[in-house]
């Protein structure tokens, strides 16, 4: 179990202007949890990811692993670093160039508290490389492996200590796209295997959702959203997660009323029903997020379906993107550019006049501010 | 056995919980690599620089305002200011002062930036070669340098004069040394070193895309150079020439050999002889006086040089690295480039070296003739090797070496180290503080080391080995410092944070992280520091006694005793020495490089 309560860490910038890079950032995470912070650069994840390993203290607040507090401003308490018993993995996997992978591997066995029998360590190292699947390469020096090596070596080393919880910062960042899927599965495989509690920081979306049991959206110090993947995605509850997350189009308008399953949005030329949402009131001026691949295209002239089914908003095609997969394209719609994606068979022509379906329960409302 | 969560807990200065967090910042000393050593490590540093840095310039400013002349006697007076400055002297000392640093200054420079433009920007042959050569010099200290010249220019029967008499005629032997111009030469020649390494990265770091872009735009070779080249130097220019301005006001070597025989006095020979008077004691407050007029001129030459270092640093970021800079093509040019190069090696090393080895080797001086090759002997050498006072200078001069290099080094690493790494604001004062000794001149920093130690007896070190090498701790921390703070730059910062949160200490961290990755720069350092402590003259030369005699003094005796065969004689063993030393300093820097 991990917990951080209320934490908060100001810098003072060279000119004297004060950054809030934490702002009261909250969180619990179940034993054997991976926790992802998912936010852009600056948003405070890798701050916060910092002050759980105790490498930066926070202006206030209070940070527990498992029953033990290493943090607490009101009680001053703060264990130092080397004393958290937690396994990291940086983003530049800081393998010391100076020593061969044994020796990485053994290192954090070396210098804690207890003295561990020669043989004692060997076994232990044996074992956190076999995890990741890195038997065979104990003498190799740290300056000759690969970017994938490099990441295991670093994984191995944050496991040697069997620690209580494991903090990764952005470790698929430095791998070519093909590696950084395969290292994503494994990572998780190993760690799901182990158990352990694990605090994941990373800006990738995608990376975010493929592995995470739950996400925690960061935007200026604050977590902003937090759930499981799927709920993040299906639900976003601000227009930034929304727009972070995935693609999507907004359409402004105003809240006309809200029943128990729906609520009806006057936009620009007709009106929009959305899925309902709490903390509305009618009369607001609202958005509706609606993503490319939730819509449906077409042709004018071609009869409507069913009446009283999806939303339907009339507009011109101005611009078809084919990108292989998917066909993108840009509809003047309701005083807005949406983006549509459709099948790549499909195509619209520019200037065509078109019809834009899209579920209601697909359509979701968020305040227009923030 | 207190618990890690019992060790934690840190009394936490005043911040009661409503205070707003801008105003809390007692609470950064809370520091990764363990509390203690957050605010210990840094305020120990800060304490014992302002006593290595900042009192030695206290003293004598202090000293220079004593009846007595001497820091810690009581009452106050300005009658050694009133003295110095009413005696007409003093502005012929000034003005001979500001010509000899200024001269060579501009003398220096202008070769070495020549000699920098041929091996950083053209397709000169050989360039290579020279460039690994460069530190060889360093062999070569200017009180070398200097003697080296005085014998191949002695009047009359000096190779050169003779040379010049036998193709000018009688009246072209007539050139001599002994004058403000050949002190210029010789002390230009030794900044030329220093200066090349200042301007060369800065001529090799030029993207040329600027220039291309300035070429693009219609711009013609000159003006070119003129007004997109040489605005980028101008940096570096500013910051070797405030430098060496400062080592120019008050280095001794060649005031020492040249300017004392040709009567040519400058501040650093007044101030030497003020210091050993033919009788009675020395007029300590005058030269304190002296001395802390010069740093009043000093301290403004400091500022310009903050200043030029400050703004070089910010034109670094500007160029970036994997372009090859497009040389300049030289064309039949390319052997006279060559010869001049070659030319500036025969007047920097070659030719004071077979001076110093002729003169080590005839019986007696009678400069370069052929029939003194079949009484050359070992004579000098034989002579030397069996007195005690040499042996003892060199058990003194390799002990101040050794100790200086490793203390220097040391305090260097934890000093650099707590600047880099430390996130206190006020670290940023270490460097400032580290950096002083720069601008105070070694004559005057062993000035101030007299003047501290001749009163403080609870600290016998006065006329031992030890007060020297203090004063080469001292001067050489700033070089020191700013080397090893590269170096530190150079370790990523997680390579220490993933041995914290491996569970190392501060000192696990240090010793089998911070130290093993530095290696090359440590080795490196611990070997210049040898050469310059076992080279330096200026500091040694204001602290020795019959005890503590070092190479270089012992070797000046004799030369200014009329011994010049066994002068040279030690010179030749010291530029071998030295000469294998800087090997080795530049076999490791290419061996670091290639890494």
């Amino acid at each position: 179990m991990l917990l951080a309560d209320r934490l908060r860490k100001e810098y003072a910038l060279a000119d004297g202007r004060i950054v809030t890079a934490m702002d009261g950032v909250s969180f619990r995470i179940a034993p054997g949890q991976l926790y992802t912070l998912l936010g852009p650069s600056g948003c405070g994840k890798t701050t916060t990811l910092r002050s759980i390993a105790g490498l930066e203290t926070p202006d206030r607040g209070v940070i527990a692993i498992g029953s033990a507090v290493v943090f607490d401003s009101s009680k001053r308490v703060l264990v130092p670093a080397n004393r958290r018993k937690i396994g990291m993995v940086f983003q530049s996997y800081a393998i010391w160039p100076h020593m061969d992978v044994y020796e990485n591997v053994a290192f954090p066995l070396r210098v804690g508290g207890e003295r561990l029998r020669e043989a004692e360590v060997a076994a232990r190292v044996a074992k956190a490389l076999a995890t990741v699947r890195m038997e065979g390469f104990e003498r190799r020096p740290a300056t000759r492996l690969s970017g994938g090596q490099q990441q295991r070596l670093a994984l191995a080393r944050a496991l040697v200590m069997e620690p209580r919880v494991l903090l990764l910062d952005e470790p698929l960042s430095n791998l070519d796209a093909k590696l950084r899927e395969s290292m994503r599965l494994e990572l998780r495989r190993i760690q799901k295997s182990l158990g352990i509690t694990t605090v994941y920081v990373t800006h990738d979306q995608t990376e975010a959702l493929a592995m995470s049991d739950i996400v925690a959206v960061m935007q200026d110090g604050r977590i902003v959203q937090e759930g499981d993947p799927r709920s993040i995605y299906l639900r976003p509850a601000t227009r930034f997660v929304a727009e972070f997350i995935g693609s999507t189009n907004f359409i402004a308008g105003t809240l006309a009323r809200m029943s128990n399953d729906e609520a009806l949005v006057e936009i620009e030329g007709g009106s929009l029903r959305c899925a309902a949402a709490n903390g509305f009131a009618p009369g607001a001026r609202v958005l509706v997020s609606i993503r490319p691949e939730d819509v449906t295209l077409r042709a004018a002239a071609a009869p409507a379906a069913n009446e009283g089914g999806p939303n339907r908003i009339r507009g011109r095609v101005v611009e078809e993107i084919f990108l292989g997969s998917l066909a993108d394209h840009v509809i003047a719609a309701a005083g807005a550019e949406l983006h549509v994606w459709c099948h790549p068979a499909s195509s619209f022509a520019p200037g065509t006049e078109v019809v834009i379906e899209a579920d209601p329960a697909r359509c979701v409302l968020l305040p227009e501010k923030a | 056995m207190p618990t890690g969560d019992e060790r934690g807990r840190l009394a936490l200065a005043g911040a009661a919980d409503g205070v707003a967090s801008a105003v809390a910042l007692p609470e950064r000393r809370w520091r990764s690599a363990g509390a203690r050593s957050g605010y210990a490590l840094p305020l120990a540093l800060a304490a014992l620089l302002l006593v290595l840095t900042v009192v030695p310039v206290l003293t004598v400013i202090v000293s220079s305002f004593r009846p007595s002349g001497l820091p810690l006697s009581d009452g106050w007076t300005l009658q050694h200011f009133a003295k110095v400055w009413s005696t007409a002297s003093t502005y012929r000392l000034v003005a001979d002062t500001l010509i000899f640093a200024a001269g060579s200054t501009a003398f220096g420079i202008a070769l070495a930036a020549v000699l920098a433009w041929l091996v950083e920007r053209t397709d000169m042959p050989g360039r290579d070669l020279f460039r690994a050569g460069i530190l060889m010099p360093m062999a070569t200290p200017p009180l070398l340098l200097a003697i080296g010249w005085v014998l191949l220019m002695s009047p009359s029967i000096g190779i050169i004069p003779s040379l010049l008499g036998s193709v000018f005629g009688e009246g072209a032997k007539a050139i001599g040394i002994y004058n403000l111009p050949g002190m210029i030469f010789v002390q230009g020649l030794a900044y030329v070193p220093t200066s090349f390494l200042m301007l060369a990265p800065a001529m090799r770091n030029m993207d040329p895309v600027y220039e291309e872009a300035a070429r693009t735009a219609g711009a013609a070779f000159g003006q070119t150079l003129r007004r997109v080249s040489f605005p980028f130097l101008v940096p570096a220019l500013l910051s070797v020439t405030t430098l060496l301005m400062i080592v120019g006001m008050l280095t001794f070597d060649v005031p020492a050999v040249i300017g004392q025989r040709g009567n040519v006095n400058v501040m650093s020979s007044e101030i030497f002889n003020l210091m050993n008077p033919a009788n009675g004691l020395p007029a300590y407050g005058e030269i304190a006086a002296l001395n802390s007029s010069l740093f009043v001129l000093l301290a403004v030459g400091l500022y310009v040089y903050y200043r030029a270092t400050q703004q070089s640093e910010r034109f670094a970021t500007i160029s970036g690295k994997g372009y090859k800079a497009a040389r300049f093509r030289l064309g039949r040019w390319r052997p006279v480039a060559a010869g001049f190069v070659a030319f500036y090696f025969a007047l920097a090393v070659v030719l004071p070296f077979l001076a110093l080895l002729w003169t080590s080797l005839v019986p007696y001086f009678a400069g370069f003739q052929t029939k003194l090759f079949s009484l050359l002997s070992f004579k000098a050498y034989a002579t030397l090797l069996g007195e005690p006072r040499l042996w003892e200078g060199v058990v003194n001069s390799s002990v101040i070496a050794v100790a200086a290099a490793i203390a220097t080094t040391v305090l260097a690493l934890f000093v650099a180290w707590t600047i880099v790494r430390s996130k206190l604001r006020w670290v940023r004062i270490l460097d400032a503080m580290s950096m002083i000794p720069i601008s105070v001149p070694f004559l005057m920093m062993g000035v101030a080391l007299v003047f501290i130690f001749f009163g403080l007896r609870a600290i016998p070190i006065y006329g031992t080995v030890w007060i020297i090498a203090l004063g080469h701790l001292i001067v050489f921390l700033p070089l020191a410092a700013r080397m090893m703070q590269t170096g530190v730059l150079q370790v990523h910062r997680e390579l220490e944070e993933a041995a914290a949160v491996s569970g190392a200490t501060f000192l696990a961290n240090l010793r089998r992280i911070v130290v093993p990755l530095l290696r090359p720069t440590i080795l490196a350092l611990l070997i210049w520091l040898v050469v310059h402590s076992l080279r330096e003259f200026s500091v040694a030369v204001m602290l020795v006694s019959r005890k503590n005699e070092v190479l270089s003094t012992i070797l000046y005796s004799l030369w200014d005793q009329g011994e010049p065969g066994q002068a040279a004689a030690i010179a030749v063993m010291l530029m071998l020495v030295l000469g294998g030393l800087v090997a080795a300093l530049t076999w490791l820097t290419r061996a670091g490089r290639e890494r």
